[in-house]
């Protein structure tokens, strides 16, 4: 691969790609399933294994 | 159907797939596939309905070489083609 | 002509495989001695603290052999080892040994030096050494270690830095003392108590929610915030949120990423991740996080990225907080359980990597890159899967097992401790010089990465560290290690 210098702060944002439909829902379900793991398992673990 | 075995890597500028049969560069993966679909079509000259099936590994040599102990590899990529 | 990835690909020629074989292979070792009562893992050299540098050197089993012997057939044996490794690896064996060499007897030396009880010696320590002052610096070995590496990887001339690279394989070091660090949990099994199952089990789940939590945050933090490009952003999010290094480029396989994304993502990667394991250990020890001291370490595992540097700072942080707790509470903690919180959780989430490579792939190649023809294979997953995982669990079930019925817990401890206990110290400074050899600070200013470095910086600051330390609040207040005696 190529190591020549590359100017990267133009390189990383150049034509980035709207905001999509699926984005927003690969987000909210990860959000959603991380906190009611978050809860779930905090509940369950402070209850039965942390003393 | 076929299976082919080829690796591919990018040069900076191209993704590059070879086996020693043949060789295709492209700008983006999709144009990639399309040129390997057509490639492969001149070398092998499938029949109608049948499939090749290219598994391309990605040359890990070509990351540096500090890198290559955090991961075993890359990607695979595994390509049907329907002819 | 490339071949048919197959399940064993790799088996014999990746770092991941070598640390299960060489570290799996001691451990065989001191099961046999254990067994056997024959004394074939004692020689393994050990670095006490001292005054009279006479008593700088000790084999695991004192009696065995001297402290320069130990030394001598310890180099000899290890560098037999991972040379067996390097050269199914395919590395240039000339250039691997050379530099490996010289990163053996330099972290020896450092070890040696900085283990003088006037530096290390805790204030209960000192009547023993006969010494009426010490600094109490515990783990000064590894600061220094990796401080000698850094200044060799960033103002040594270009040609020895690059050779050194041939030598300094910090994840690989890292990965076979995880591997004796397994051990360590099957003793604990031994001695009938549950703690190591609970660490498991509370590191696990504080795994997946963290995961599940970190990276949706940063990867909108990078695309709405810094307005990223996805192959940027999923990269960078995966890279900050997950495994570090390792999940950079299992990210960007996953969605096809062209390979400078990984490689820069990278860059950064571990140069913050060398920035964490300085700050860190002593901004937990000297805060109100010395009450959780579990916790505390269980937050490295999912604050700081790259295996190597979590251990490491996870070591660190063992010797900051023992030290302080034998000053200031007259506790005298096990060596090794701080550590294996950090360890822990960083092992779950190094797991689950595969999987949400998976994930992305198939989200990538259905709704990013609308690819037909392109086959998802499900053995990814395996592929992906960190296969030092594998000898660190094996280690600790035979150890455990073994230890528990046909062997015995004393005749055990006294066979697989030279691996356990002495040989993961000696890898782990190995690690901390080579991370140290492998960081180019300079790196970062070449490759005018400025706005990356900025939202990696932004990320670590305002989501993993502030949420990491919530998340293993949670599921580790409480746990204290367990106390000698």
């Amino acid at each position: 691969m190529s190591q020549e210098q590359h100017d990267l702060n133009e390189e990383v944002s150049h034509e980035a790609e709207p905001w999509e439909q699926w984005e927003s829902n690969l987000v909210k379900w990860s959000l959603i399933i991380g906190v009611g793991a978050l809860i779930v398992f905090g509940a369950l673990v402070n209850l039965f294994v942390l003393h | 159907m076929r299976l082919v075995n080829m690796s591919f890597f990018h040069d900076g500028k191209q993704w590059i797939a070879r086996d020693n049969k043949v060789e295709v560069a492209a700008s983006s993966l999709a144009d990639l596939d399309g040129k390997l679909h057509e490639a492969l079509r001149e070398l092998y000259s499938p029949s109608e309905g049948s499939r090749i099936t290219v598994n391309l590994d990605f040359d890990y040599s070509t990351i540096p070489h500090w890198m290559i102990q955090y991961h075993p590899y890359y990607m695979h990529r595994r390509l049907e083609f329907d002819y | 002509m490339a071949e048919e990835k197959k399940w064993y690909t790799g088996m014999f020629s990746s770092e991941d495989w070598w640390s299960f074989w060489i570290g799996l292979f001691f451990v065989l070792v001191g099961i046999i001695a254990a067994a056997t009562g024959a004394d074939i893992s004692g020689w393994v050299i050990g670095f006490p603290k001292w005054v009279d540098i006479t008593n700088s050197l000790s084999p695991d089993h004192s009696a065995l052999m001297s402290g320069v012997s130990s030394l001598i057939v310890s180099y000899i044996i290890f560098t037999i080892a991972t040379c067996i490794g390097a050269y199914f690896m395919g590395m240039d064996m000339k250039k691997y040994f050379w530099a490996w060499t010289l990163i053996f007897w330099l972290s020896a030396l450092v070890y040696i030096l900085s283990k003088n009880a006037y530096i290390q010696a805790t204030s209960i320590e000192r009547p023993d050494f006969g010494i009426g002052w010490s600094l109490s610096i515990g783990g000064a070995h590894y600061i220094v270690a990796l401080f000698i590496g850094l200044l060799i990887g960033n103002l040594a001339p270009k040609s020895f830095r690059e050779f050194m690279y041939h030598g300094a394989r910090p994840e690989w070091f890292i990965k076979i003392a995880i591997v004796f660090l397994g051990c360590k949990l099957g003793m604990k099994v031994v001695d009938s108590t549950g703690y190591a199952l609970e660490l498991l089990l509370v590191g696990a789940c504080a795994t997946v929610a963290a995961y599940l939590l970190f990276w949706p945050l940063v990867y909108t933090l990078c695309r709405k915030g810094f307005k990223l490009t996805r192959e940027w952003a999923a990269t960078l999010a995966s890279g900050i949120s997950i495994c570090g290094v390792s999940a950079s480029i299992a990210t960007g396989g996953a969605i096809r990423a062209r390979p400078i994304v990984p490689v820069m993502i990278s860059s950064l990667i571990v140069v913050f991740a060398v920035i964490e394991l300085v700050v860190l250990p002593p901004v937990l020890t000297y805060t109100p996080w010395f009450n959780e001291p579990m916790a505390a370490a269980s937050s490295l595992g999912l604050t700081v990225k790259t295996d190597g540097a979590d251990a490491a700072s996870g070591a660190i942080t063992d010797q900051l907080m023992r030290t302080r707790a034998q000053e200031e509470l007259g506790v005298q903690w096990e060596e090794g359980w701080i550590t294996s919180a950090s360890v822990m959780t960083k092992i779950w989430i190094d797991m689950f990597i595969g999987v949400w490579a998976l994930v992305l792939a198939m989200l990538w190649l259905r709704f990013v890159e609308k690819r037909p023809d392109e086959k998802v294979e499900k053995m990814e997953v395996w592929w992906r899967f960190p296969k030092f995982v594998l000898g660190y669990f094996v280690a600790w079930i035979a150890v455990g097992v073994l230890g528990l019925t046909v062997i015995g817990p004393d005749a055990m401890d006294w066979g697989i401790h030279p691996f356990e206990s002495t040989a993961r110290h000696l890898f782990f400074i190995l690690t901390f010089t080579s991370i140290g050899l492998v960081t180019n600070f300079r790196k970062l200013a070449e490759e005018n990465m400025g706005r990356l470095a900025f939202a990696y910086g932004l990320g670590l600051l305002l989501i993993i560290i502030p949420l990491g330390w919530i998340i293993a609040w949670i599921f580790h207040n409480g746990m204290m290690p367990p106390t000698v005696g």
